[in-house]
Parts: C-alpha cells; sequence; structure tokens
C-alpha cells in the first residue's frame, strides 16, 4: 500500500533524521549523504511501508540501515559497540577552552556507536524504548543498558557542565 | 531493588517509560534515598545537554534527486561561475566591511571573560579570585569584565556563613564595577529542595542557569576558565 502525500511527509522528517545522523557520524557532509540515501531508499521501498503511523520509526531504522551499510564499506571487521570517534581535540586539550555544545558533541563522539545511536533516538527523538529496539534491531534491555552507560560516560566527562541549560528566561536578577 | 535495575529505572523514569503502576514505587524509594535523587538529577541534566548540543535545524537542503533536477543542477552551476565571476569584483568589496566590523566585535568580547567554578573546594576558591584579579589587572581597560559564575558546589563561595572568602569578594566588588559574581539558580533551588538554605553575599547576581549563561556568552566571543 502507497500513502498519499508520502514524498512530502518524508522531506519534514529530513531535519530531523539530519540530527540523527549527525549526532551518530559527527560529520554534517555524511550526515546529509546518509539522509539523502535514507529518503532515496524511503521512496524505493514505500511500499514496504505497512503503517501509516510508524513511518517514524521506519525512516530512522532505514537510516540507521545506511549508516550501518557506510561503516561496514568503510570500518570493515571491526566490533560496532568498540569503535570511538577519533576527534582531532585531543584529553590533553582543556575542554574548559570549548564551547559547551562543542564539549558535549565531543564526550557524545566518544561514545562506543551503539551508546551514541541508542542515547540519540532516546533523547533527541524521545523514542521509547521499544521503538528504539524496533529501529536498531536490539532488544529492550540492551537498550537500556546501553542507555543507562551512555549516560555514565557522559555524566563523567562532561562534570564540569554541571547545571542543565534552560532555554527560557536569559536575564540576570540582582540579588539585595 | 539492585542497584544496576535501580539505575535502569531511574533513566526510564527519567525518559518517561515507565508504567503508571510502577511509578508510586520507585518515587518512595528516591523519596528515601538522597543517592538517587541526585542520581536522577544527573540523568536529567545530562538528558538537558544532549539535547542542547543538537538543535534542530534545517539540514544543507537537497530536494529529492531527480533527474532532471540534477541536469538543471548543472546548467545553474555552469551559470552560477559565469555571473559569479563577474559579480566577484563587487562582492569583495562589500564583504570586507563586513568582516572588519565581525572582527572589531569579537575584538570588543575578547576583553570579556568568564571564570566558572563548579566545586566546592577551598584551593578552588582561592585560585578563583585570584584569577580574577589578575584578569581585571592584566586587561586594565574600560571594556574588560569578569564574570564569575558559580554552580553545583561552586555557589558556597558565594553563600554568606559558608564562604571563607566573604569579606575579600565584598572588597573587590566595591573596588571593581566590571566584576561580576553570578550563582546558578538551579543550584540554588536544588540546595533549597535538600533544606539548605542559601543566602548570597550582597550583590552577587542569580541566572537562571549557569550552563546557558556560559554558553550564551561563549558563543559571543568571550573567554572562558573553568577552575
Amino acid at each position: 500500500m502507497v500513502f498519499p502525500g508520502l514524498k512530502r511527509q518524508l522531506e519534514q522528517h529530513r531535519n530531523r533524521l539530519y540530527r540523527q545522523a549527525y549526532s551518530w557520524c559527527g560529520d554534517g557532509m555524511l550526515a546529509d549523504d546518509l539522509v539523502q540515501d535514507a529518503l532515496s531508499k524511503a521512496i524505493r521501498k514505500k511500499d514496504q511501508l505497512r503503517e501509516q503511523a510508524k513511518t517514524e520509526q521506519w525512516l530512522f531504522r532505514i537510516l540507521h540501515n545506511c549508516w550501518m551499510e557506510y561503516l561496514r564499506r568503510n570500518r570493515p571487521l571491526t566490533d560496532l559497540d568498540s569503535i570511538q570517534l577519533v576527534d582531532e581535540v585531543s584529553p590533553e586539550v582543556d575542554l574548559g577552552k570549548l564551547q559547551v555544545v562543542e564539549a558535549v558533541r565531543y564526550a557524545v563522539g566518544q561514545l562506543p556507536i551503539g551508546q551514541r545511536q541508542v542515547i540519540s533516538l532516546v533523547d533527541l527523538e524521545e523514542f521509547k524504548y521499544s521503538e528504539v529496539a524496533e529501529i536498531l534491531d536490539i532488544p529492550v534491555g540492551t537498550v537500556m543498558s546501553r542507555l543507562s552507560r551512555a549516560r555514565m560516560s557522559l555524566k563523567k566527562n562532561l562534570f564540569h557542565l554541571k547545571a542543565a541549560p534552560v532555554v527560557k528566561q536569559p536575564s540576570l536578577r540582582r540579588v539585595k | 531493588m539492585k542497584k544496576q535495575t535501580s539505575r535502569e529505572m531511574l533513566h526510564a523514569l527519567a525518559d518517561n517509560q515507565l508504567d503508571s503502576k510502577d511509578i508510586p514505587h520507585l518515587l518512595e524509594d528516591i523519596e528515601a534515598n538522597p543517592e538517587l535523587q541526585a542520581e536522577l538529577c544527573e540523568i536529567r541534566r545530562v538528558k538537558d545537554l544532549v539535547k542542547y548540543a543538537y538543535p534542530l535545524k534545517q539540514s544543507t537542503s537537497r530536494v529529492l534527486a531527480a533527474r532532471w533536477g540534477q541536469t538543471m543542477g548543472k546548467v545553474a552551476a555552469v551559470l552560477f561561475l559565469t555571473i559569479g565571476s563577474f559579480s566577484l569584483g563587487w562582492y569583495n568589496s562589500t564583504i570586507h566591511e563586513d568582516t572588519l566590523g565581525n572582527i572589531a566585535s569579537v575584538q570588543a568580547e575578547s576583553n570579556k571573560s568568564i571564570i566558572f567554578i563548579g566545586y566546592s573546594d577551598r584551593e578552588r576558591f582561592q585560585k578563583t579570585l585570584v584569577k580574577a584579579e589578575e584578569l581585571l589587572q592584566r586587561k586594565n581597560n574600560p571594556q574588560a569584565e569578569v564574570y564569575v559564575v558559580a554552580s553545583a558546589g561552586g555557589i558556597d563561595l558565594m553563600r554568606t556563613n559558608v564562604s571563607p572568602h566573604q569579606h575579600e569578594i565584598k572588597k573587590m566588588l566595591a573596588q571593581h564595577d566590571s566584576l561580576h559574581f553570578v550563582a546558578c539558580n538551579n543550584t540554588i533551588y536544588r540546595y533549597k529542595k535538600e533544606g539548605k538554605p542559601v543566602n548570597l553575599i550582597k550583590d552577587v547576581e542569580v541566572a537562571p542557569s549557569a550552563v546557558e549563561f556560559v554558553a550564551n556568552r561563549i558563543n559571543k566571543g568571550w573567554n572562558y576558565i573553568s577552575i
């Protein structure tokens, strides 16, 4: 079954897919390529979408497959969980000099790929654990343990950014 | 409840993934255990930081590839290069001024510094004040500004009856108009929830979130020093 307006619907997800891909690979151009690849595949395989309500999971699953395919092509014979993103910033560099956003992205980039994918799908896209399990084709228990380990690592590596960012109320008030 | 199970349950609670029947029991556990409360707080902070680091933005918009589109793209590229070469001279003359303006703005912001302290530690308190004084002396110009920003244990530096440097801070504030001490309201709120009232030294300012305060200024080109 082909759902009407699917192409437009897919385009609407582009930015979210891009953010997800970027959080996985840390490279804007590669993220863009992955999203393009995923959307093209989604259009080619549109007949495989059984429930319109599950379009999001289906798309993120395709994106995940594109990412895995890319890794297989570029890093053969490597355990995916053992891959660490190498950043040009060495541990000796004072993280305090980096911007907060860069510090967080750096810390996320240090996570094993499996953990990175889980944390970004849960925290950025707010998918349920069961949906993440479906997208990544892993058990729910693995989602939970990866998430727990990922956050432990981030907590350790982002200890200097103690407070949570609040988007609103940027002003100061003076205490008398 | 096993420790590992508790941790995963906490994550599930923070992610709003628990069944409503499981929540009351977990909340009881959390209420009775300050360690779990702190852990939950940390999980939420990490979640917020991750969200903050990856805002939803426009990707470099490429319309889904169609053959005619690719062909037209090539034609457009040739036209762009042709027209672009004619207009390059004009472009250079305008961009030069913009660039100079940006450089001036960045230079102005580089006179401003943030010293961030996140620990209740006497040695770090001392270092913070020494660094602030050093920056004010070194900059020695009317545009120089130094913000000492405290979060978590670091706000002890700015609490009356807790800070070992209360008088020194008051003296420094009286001496330097361009020196500011800023405490994180998230931390103050947490202290209050833990039954620790927070009284700040006079003229200490409060920011809703230290992280956001620091991030906004770093983005503007301020210097950042973490103690």
